[in-house]
């Protein structure tokens, strides 16, 4: 269906997800080309996965374009690395080497790197951010990201520090002033988006999460230490100790539940801050709304482990599959069969842990997915009066989010 | 064909000035697409060689998304499975598979010169760690060892009965003898009930107390140390340190610079086994100090041997020699193939030989660890 409803240059926007074709598919291919070429494909492979996800999302039935390169990320990545990452570990290692590895004068380099850590992760968001924004199209018309990523790091930093203080109450608060950073400073092409969301609606969510942890997690605690007292009593009674077959499914039903309290109340706040997000955010004469429920966002988080978890188990099975005549005449040649174990047991969790990733564009693909289903754009933009960006292009991707693995 | 030449399908055109939209109608002629605005425009070709596309055509694609060289900021969409069919043909340029191809071939290029350089370090025997291992300047190298040694110190006691200690230099110096620099080599015995034995940069050594209790003869202490001062003169331990240098800093790499491991250097020496190669050249080195000590080289071989037969009992199930195979398993983990090194003593040449120690001297060593 097509909304062409265009009047003295306004057109009514709406926003729809056409969920991309031929991911598994790719899954496998992007996986077979990181081995392939040692890793260095997942720049590559990164690149792809956008282009689909970014052209699934639709805007009056038109896709979005993303126009990164894969060579983008890797140069990015290398000047991180090689101008940042190597010469402090070198250092480090040095210092390690020459002054003991009990040195005081060690320990504060290495606090202090931790510290220029946490404030460079904020640079990375936001750099990474700008990256994508000038990396994303529709109509041919570029985003961007203005201003610079200090600001951005600045605020990122020393809340960060506040939020031990503050017992995380500061957390609604900080991701409100760091969206409204970001988000003001988007623009398409020559015209901004708006933010104007305060903090305040998000603490009556974030209060009930806060509270309802710790009531679950004393009710736990509690639990437990009951159930060790009738334990321990039972000890001293001289009854010996043993654990019967509906004492693990107690044990596992009260962990189970718990967990997923505890989802539900930080669901139940992701889903509102998202929601609340959404709603104060314009563009032009739009506005967006959200839609998003802990619900959604559990079975989200749900499906998308197992589906993880089964893109693990068959890579595992390929894997075993293509190395077992090689363990075979291992096996033959050893007796005692030590070799292969040793070499099974050291590679089955490496082997389990990169298949995790197989299917990880599926599983991003939903997560966007879910997100944009749930927002709604209402109102119209000018659509003629909106000009190309002039923003000054971007050479390089995000070696410094890549560095720090910090994907937003 | 020239059926689908004539053909006309609805698209979108944006021209990349403003966020509009144009309705319009594409052909895809001989030369390129023909696109034809339906506000009456100037029609606009776009020849398939200069086509591009942000989202690579797969088969089954239903719509096409366009871009072209020559107007960077341009785009056009077409929403019609058979369009897309026939651009692919044209152009294939737009396809996923063209376009990971493409992508891919460099890299795969890159790996297999990886391969290849991995292959030619190994088969020429090449050792770029040890290399570097030899460039280090020697008070660095000692510095390191220190630092080493001063990790396992600072976790167990040193033994130091004076006795002991005078007996196990005796037979260090008898070891020594022929060597360059015979005071470059030290060595420190630690009260630890693992049977374990190694080599740090520098010259640096430590033996434990497990491993002085489990010699039978003082010519097993003589034929560990002899092996642990051969890796020591072939700069193994400075090569392994290189090495996990270069490992971590692959860590780090993946860890996004948390994993630890820097400095944990005396987890980094503990964990290091040798390669076979290495540990022949260390053998080597030993039976050579031994041969020129008039020592017996049985010992080394014995001792070795004695140990990897123990590990072998672990399947017996009885509780003592698991858990002293647990003790051995790391001596034996840190210096593997010890039927090699049987074989080897045993084709050496035979030679008078004297006791490592005089009886008195041995019973002070296995004492060391008694008195502080």
């Amino acid at each position: 269906m097509m909304t062409e409803n265009q009047s003295g240059g306004e057109e009514q926007l709406h926003l729809s997800w056409q969920y991309p074709k031929g991911l598994i598919g790719l899954s496998f291919a992007n996986m077979l080309l990181r081995i392939l070429t040692l890793g260095i494909y997942h720049f590559w492979a990164k690149t792809e996965v956008r282009k689909r996800i970014w052209s699934a999302i639709r805007i009056n039935d038109e896709p979005l374009t993303y126009t990164g390169r894969g060579l983008e990320l890797f140069i990015g990545f290398l000047i991180v690395f090689f101008l940042f990452f190597v010469p402090l570990i070198l250092l480090i290692f040095a210092l390690a080497l020459l002054l003991g590895p009990q040195s005081p004068l060690l320990n504060l380099i290495t606090l202090l790197i931790y510290i220029a850590f946490a404030y460079l992760i904020g640079v990375a968001i936001y750099r990474a951010q700008r990256y994508r924004m000038a990396r994303t199209r529709w109509r041919g018309i570029r985003g961007s990201l203005e201003g610079s990523p200090h600001a951005y790091a600045w605020t990122y930093f020393w809340t960060l520090l506040l939020i031990p203080l503050t017992l995380g109450w500061i957390v609604p608060w900080r991701t409100t002033k760091l969206q409204s950073i970001l988000t003001n400073n988007i623009r398409f092409g020559n015209r901004p988006l708006r933010f104007d969301a305060e903090s305040g609606a998000l603490y009556g969510p974030f209060t009930l999460l806060w509270f309802g942890s710790i009531v679950v997690y004393i009710a736990l605690v509690g639990f437990f230490a009951g159930w060790f007292a009738d334990l321990a009593q039972a000890a001293q009674d001289g009854v010996p100790l043993s654990l019967e077959p509906q004492d693990y499914v107690v044990i596992f039903a009260a962990i189970i539940i718990a967990g997923l309290l505890f989802a539900l109340f930080g669901s139940w706040y992701q889903a509102r801050t998202i929601n609340h997000f959404a709603n104060h955010t314009h563009f032009e004469n739009a506005t967006f709304s959200g839609d998003t429920s802990a619900f959604g966002l559990i079975w989200l988080s749900f499906s998308n482990f197992l589906i993880l978890l089964a893109g693990s188990v068959i890579f595992l099975g390929i894997a075993v599959g293509l190395i077992l005549p090689f363990f075979e005449l291992d096996l033959s040649r050893l007796p005692d069969g030590r070799a292969a174990a040793q070499v099974l047991g050291t590679l089955a969790p490496i082997v389990l842990l990169f298949g995790f990733t197989l299917f990880m564009p599926i599983v991003q693909a939903r997560s966007v997915g879910y997100v944009v289903r749930n927002l709604q754009v209402k109102g119209t933009a000018p659509i003629e009066e909106i000009a190309q960006s002039t923003g000054e292009d971007i050479k390089y991707g995000e070696g410094l989010a890549e560095a720090f693995d910090v994907d937003v | 064909m020239s059926n689908s030449i004539e053909k006309s399908w609805t698209a979108k055109f944006s021209d990349g000035q403003s966020a509009r939209s144009w309705p319009s109608t594409v052909r895809l002629d001989k030369g390129g697409i023909v696109i034809m605005r339906d506000t009456g425009e100037d029609d606009i070709v776009w020849p398939y060689g200069a086509l591009k596309t942000p989202t690579p055509l797969s088969r089954g694609s239903k719509e096409a998304f366009v871009t072209y060289t020559y107007m960077p900021d341009a785009q056009l969409f077409v929403t019609h499975s058979d369009f897309v069919e026939l651009l692919a043909r044209r152009a294939p340029q737009l396809t996923t598979a063209s376009h990971r191809w493409r992508w891919a071939k460099p890299f795969i290029a890159l790996a297999l010169l990886i391969v290849m350089i991995f292959s030619a370090v190994w088969l020429l025997d090449l050792q770029p760690a040890r290399t570097i291992a030899g460039m280090l300047p020697e008070d660095t190298r000692q510095t390191v060892g220190h630092n080493v040694i001063a990790g396992f110190t600072a976790q167990r006691r040193v033994c130091n009965s004076s006795p002991g200690k005078e007996a196990l230099n005796r037979l260090m110096g008898r070891l020594l003898k022929d060597v360059d620099k015979p005071d470059y080599f030290h060595v420190t015995v630690i009260d630890w009930k693992l049977v374990n034995a190694f080599a740090a940069p520098g010259g640096q050594m430590v033996i434990t107390s497990g491993l002085i209790r489990a010699a039978r003869t003082p010519e097993e202490v003589a034929g560990v140390l002899a092996h642990e001062i051969g890796h020591g003169i072939e700069l193994h331990p400075e090569a392994g340190v290189v090495r996990a240098i270069g490992l971590s800093a692959a860590l780090e790499l993946l860890t996004g610079g948390s994993s630890g491991t820097l400095s944990n250097l005396s987890a980094v020496i503990l964990q290091n086994s040798y390669v076979r190669q290495d540990e022949r050249a260390a053998d080597m080195q030993a039976l050579q100090l031994l041969r020129q000590a008039r020592i017996s080289q049985n010992g080394l071989a014995d001792f070795f041997q004695r140990i990897s037969g123990n590990e072998a009992s672990t399947s017996s199930g009885d509780g003592k020699s698991e858990r002293s195979a647990a003790m051995f398993g790391n001596l034996l983990r840190t210096h593997p193939y010890p039927e090699e090194r049987a074989r080897t003593v045993r084709a050496s040449a035979r030679y008078s030989s004297t006791p490592a120690m005089p009886r008195a001297d041995w019973r002070a060593l296995k004492q060391i660890c008694s008195s502080p």
